[in-house]
């Protein structure tokens, strides 16, 4: 019989139950965030790759053996086990060719490019453009510049530029909003005008 | 760095920028891994942050965006003032705001030791751009129209796009050719500066005109 895998812990429990079925609702889930967390941990594509799969591997073992104290928490436990295998030194890595009761495993971390990472980046691109053009007000432009290029501190920057607080989260939260405006914009719309230069060309 | 928490964009940036340490970065990627629209938020300030620096760092290139150039001046300099000839009537005026029938709260003093927001100083520039946009706060306005022989006394009017509002100020300039004008608080939308200055010899008047925009 069948159940309903909907939530975290009706995943962990199925897993624990034998469903096959559950382990793969698990990384359907979970793999793409945590191979994000893992990319921003290790800075290192295939490092992290390695180790969100043996992330998930440790897991589903883990729970085909005992079932979790608190299977709402899986999450948690996912993102436990990645952060100790990230930070652990020394770590003798071992691909498990032969774990074959899972190789959707496999299949997922041989997945290329996400095409709709890929969509996303360029309407998100576009929104930067525009952002950027239309702003004419040069200390909005190097505020945003020493805030997202530089990564300074609010008080640096305001110092720097003899701003108050509320101008630089004006600024700030402007850029903010006006970014979400496009992006969504250009989702909706499938396209913004393109930008122009000066000279009328896009 | 950044050092402050105001909201979920300022822990995403703190996260983004590797400054999460312990506990904090537990519950941060945890609540990624819980909340789907939470870890597409931060994608997607993640995508936005890598491409604002690839584009603010290439700055220049044909296809990058053309930003406008502000015309706000900060100080003229001597040559400039003493360049412009004295029939130029198409100068910018600012006067004495109607501050005190519009403050109802104790002003602040930020560093320029003024009861103001900021100090915007304004030249007369050639060509189009000339869009200034400014915070819906007070601020301290001032104009070179340049030093006159005779006493000029010059209108300065600063209106919304509806002309449903409309500051209309007589002032005359300090001895170095200023003159001075503090906007109400929360002014709201595009507002044209104009002046003119009063009795032209010719009784003609030349206008020069700034776009302000208050945000």
């Amino acid at each position: 019989m069948s159940q309903a895998l909907d939530t975290p812990g009706q995943i962990a429990s199925a897993i624990s139950q034998g469903d096959r079925k559950a382990e793969a609702v698990l990384l359907d889930r979970y793999y793409r965030t945590l191979l994000y967390i893992l990319r921003k941990r290790v800075r290192d594509e295939e490092h992290a790759r390695d180790l969100c799969q043996e992330t998930f591997r440790i897991t589903i073992e883990r729970l085909r053996r005992e079932p979790l104290a608190e299977p709402e928490k899986l999450a948690a436990f996912l993102q436990s086990i990645a952060a100790n295998l990230s930070i652990a030194e020394g770590r003798k890595r071992e691909r498990r060719q032969t774990y074959a009761d899972s190789d959707y495993v496999e299949l997922v971390a041989d997945t290329g490019a996400d095409q709709s990472v890929v969509l996303d980046r360029e309407r998100i691109a576009s929104a930067v453009r525009h952002l950027l053009t239309e702003l004419d007000n040069l200390r909005d432009q190097r505020i945003l510049y020493r805030y997202y290029i530089d990564e300074l501190d609010k008080e640096e920057i305001c110092a720097e530029l003899e701003l108050t607080h509320r101008h630089f989260d004006k600024v700030i939260s402007r850029a903010r909003t006006r970014f979400r405006e496009l992006v969504d914009a250009s989702g909706r719309d499938n396209l913004l005008e393109p930008v122009q230069g000066r000279d009328g060309h896009a | 760095m950044h050092n402050h928490d105001t909201g979920p964009d300022d822990l995403i940036d703190r996260y983004l920028c590797g400054q999460l340490r312990g506990e904090a970065l537990t519950n941060f990627e945890v609540r990624m891994l819980e909340e789907a629209e939470f870890f597409a938020a931060v994608q997607e300030a993640g995508m936005m942050r890598e491409e604002m620096r690839m584009a603010m760092e290439s700055g220049g290139g044909e296809d990058q965006p053309q930003l406008h150039e502000p015309v706000v001046i900060e100080s003229p300099s001597f040559g400039m003032w003493i360049r412009q000839p004295m029939s130029l009537v198409a100068s910018v005026l600012l006067g004495i705001s109607l501050l005190f029938a519009m403050i109802d709260r104790a002003p602040e003093y930020p560093e320029n030791g003024f009861a103001v927001d900021s100090v915007v100083s304004f030249a007369p520039v050639r060509g189009d751009q000339n869009l200034v946009v400014l915070d819906a706060g007070v601020h301290l306005l001032q104009v070179d129209v340049g030093i006159s022989l005779n006493e000029a006394v010059y209108q300065v009017e600063l209106a919304n796009a509806e002309r449903s509002r409309v500051l209309v100020y007589r002032l005359a300039p300090d001895s170095n050719g200023i003159v001075r004008f503090v906007t109400p608080d929360n002014l709201s939308g595009d507002y044209v500066l104009t002046v003119t200055r009063e009795g032209s010899a010719d009784g003609a008047d030349s206008l020069e005109r700034y776009q302000i925009r208050f945000e």
